[in-house]
């Protein structure tokens, strides 16, 4: 089957725009509820004094977040966050977060496939 | 009777003189009223040349907004002693590649370089009043205070400068802190003050205000390079060559940013991973100039591909709207 290349692209782009939508969405509904949880996490409040709350600073912040989220091990391992500072963000919250960055690195290995493939 | 045609402006790519290109555009008189301040002379790379409706002589709005921005660019370039210098057009694509999609990265953590700029204003600020202050006394333990005093605040200094970090404070870390700030307690106490503060004071505020400045400045540029593309298509007088600009340019600015955005917090994000997993840094100057270097990355190539993408959508887009038509 021979798909139009467009298809592909109007595919992805659709992917990445909702995906963009739904963060923007986390920045200003649910970021500064993840911040409160982790009050006594030391680089979260870093993050918060440093980047401010413009849209593109709120989105290196949760970034941050997601670093607790997506590797809470190592963070522990390491004496970033504590066990109960982790456990304190509730599970849906943390698997919503989870989902949204998985979502956004299999946009990146996508837009790579787009690229080597239909480009 | 002349048949009238849309002006334009187009960017001069080589260093040449201005008769060369007048005969190149079939330019008359109005086109030397246009160009008045090039004429007759070498046109430098970079400058834009305005090409007028040459049916009536009456430089009309337009032209004269365009006339505006040319002299806006010659006088920019003057100011920038970039005359006859190629490279700003050789790299032109490239600049403004990273102005634009770099610098929507760029934009999300040149607010934290903005914070970090600051600490390194205010540890000087603190250094010149340690010196103040220590002209006031002059006993010998507050000299002794003073010497311990600024052993800390100097600690703090080279620590803030470290590596990448010093970028934006015109401060090169080489040597002792004091040649460095090219002060010592004599010259001091000769001159009341230390030598060059100010300036570097005057180098961290531009920085700060050049880095706040990245995102828009980048957005702007490509949304007037997209229009200038569809003036220069539209100019050329055929509607379908118009219209399939205005679909194809378009979608590229609109699939740059889009894509540029999501580059930009990908690339981000995987450095500030990287940063930590690899090298532990989750705060301080190393892990702000990692999250600035993937942001910039994955905002540049988020945006070339976001506008190779809108490239092949918009044009899609306009086949099917001749198809319908």
């Amino acid at each position: 089957m021979n798909v139009d290349p467009v298809w592909w692209v109007i595919t992805v782009f659709s992917s990445i725009f909702i995906n963009c939508g739904i963060m923007i969405y986390f920045l200003y509904a649910k970021l500064e509820k993840a911040e409160e949880l982790l009050y006594d996490v030391r680089f979260i409040c870093w993050y918060k004094n440093v980047f401010g709350s413009s849209l593109l600073g709120r989105q290196a912040r949760m970034n941050a977040i997601s670093m607790v989220v997506m590797m809470p091990g190592l963070m522990e391992k390491r004496g970033e966050v504590s066990r109960e500072a982790y456990l304190r963000l509730p599970q849906s919250l943390a698997n919503q977060i989870r989902a949204l960055y998985s979502f956004l690195f299999v946009n990146c290995l996508a837009m790579v496939g787009l690229y080597f493939f239909v480009y | 009777m002349a048949v009238g045609s849309k002006p334009y402006v187009f960017i001069n790519d080589q260093f040449q003189h201005y008769p060369t290109i007048k005969l190149n555009v079939s330019g008359g008189a109005k086109f030397d009223a246009l160009n008045a301040y090039i004429r007759n002379t070498m046109v430098m790379p970079g400058q834009l040349i305005v090409v007028g409706d040459e049916s009536t002589p009456k430089i009309s709005v337009e032209e004269a907004e365009m006339v505006r921005l040319a002299y806006g660019t010659h006088h920019s370039l003057f100011g920038n002693q970039a005359r006859a210098d190629g490279d700003i057009i050789k790299n032109y694509d490239l600049l403004q590649r990273m102005l634009g999609y770099g610098s929507l990265g760029l934009g999300s953590t040149s607010g934290s370089w903005n914070t970090h700029l600051k600490g390194v204003e205010q540890t000087l600020q603190d250094i010149e009043r340690l010196y103040r202050l220590s002209l006031k006394r002059g006993t010998p333990i507050a000299r002794q205070e003073f010497i311990n005093q600024r052993k800390v605040l100097f600690t703090k200094l080279d620590t803030q400068l470290e590596g990448i970090a010093r970028w934006g404070t015109g401060m090169h870390n080489k040597g002792s802190i004091k040649k460095m700030l090219g002060i010592s307690t004599r010259s001091y106490l000769h001159t009341q003050e230390l030598r060059g503060y100010s300036q570097r004071l005057g180098h961290i505020a531009k920085a700060s205000k050049l880095l706040r400045m990245g995102t828009p400045v980048g957005i702007g540029l490509n949304a007037w390079s997209t229009h200038l593309e569809i003036e220069e298509a539209c100019s050329l007088g055929r509607e379908e060559v118009c219209t399939r600009a205005k679909f194809v340019e378009g979608a590229k600015l609109v699939g740059g940013v889009g894509v540029g955005y999501a580059g930009g917090i990908v690339g981000s994000t995987a450095a500030t991973y990287a940063c930590f997993v690899v090298l532990g840094a989750l705060t301080g100057p190393g892990a702000l100039a990692c999250s600035i270097i993937g942001a910039v990355a994955g905002g540049a190539t988020g945006g070339a591909l976001g506008e190779i993408g809108g490239e092949l959508f918009g044009t899609k887009l306009y086949e099917w709207r001749q198809h319908e038509r």
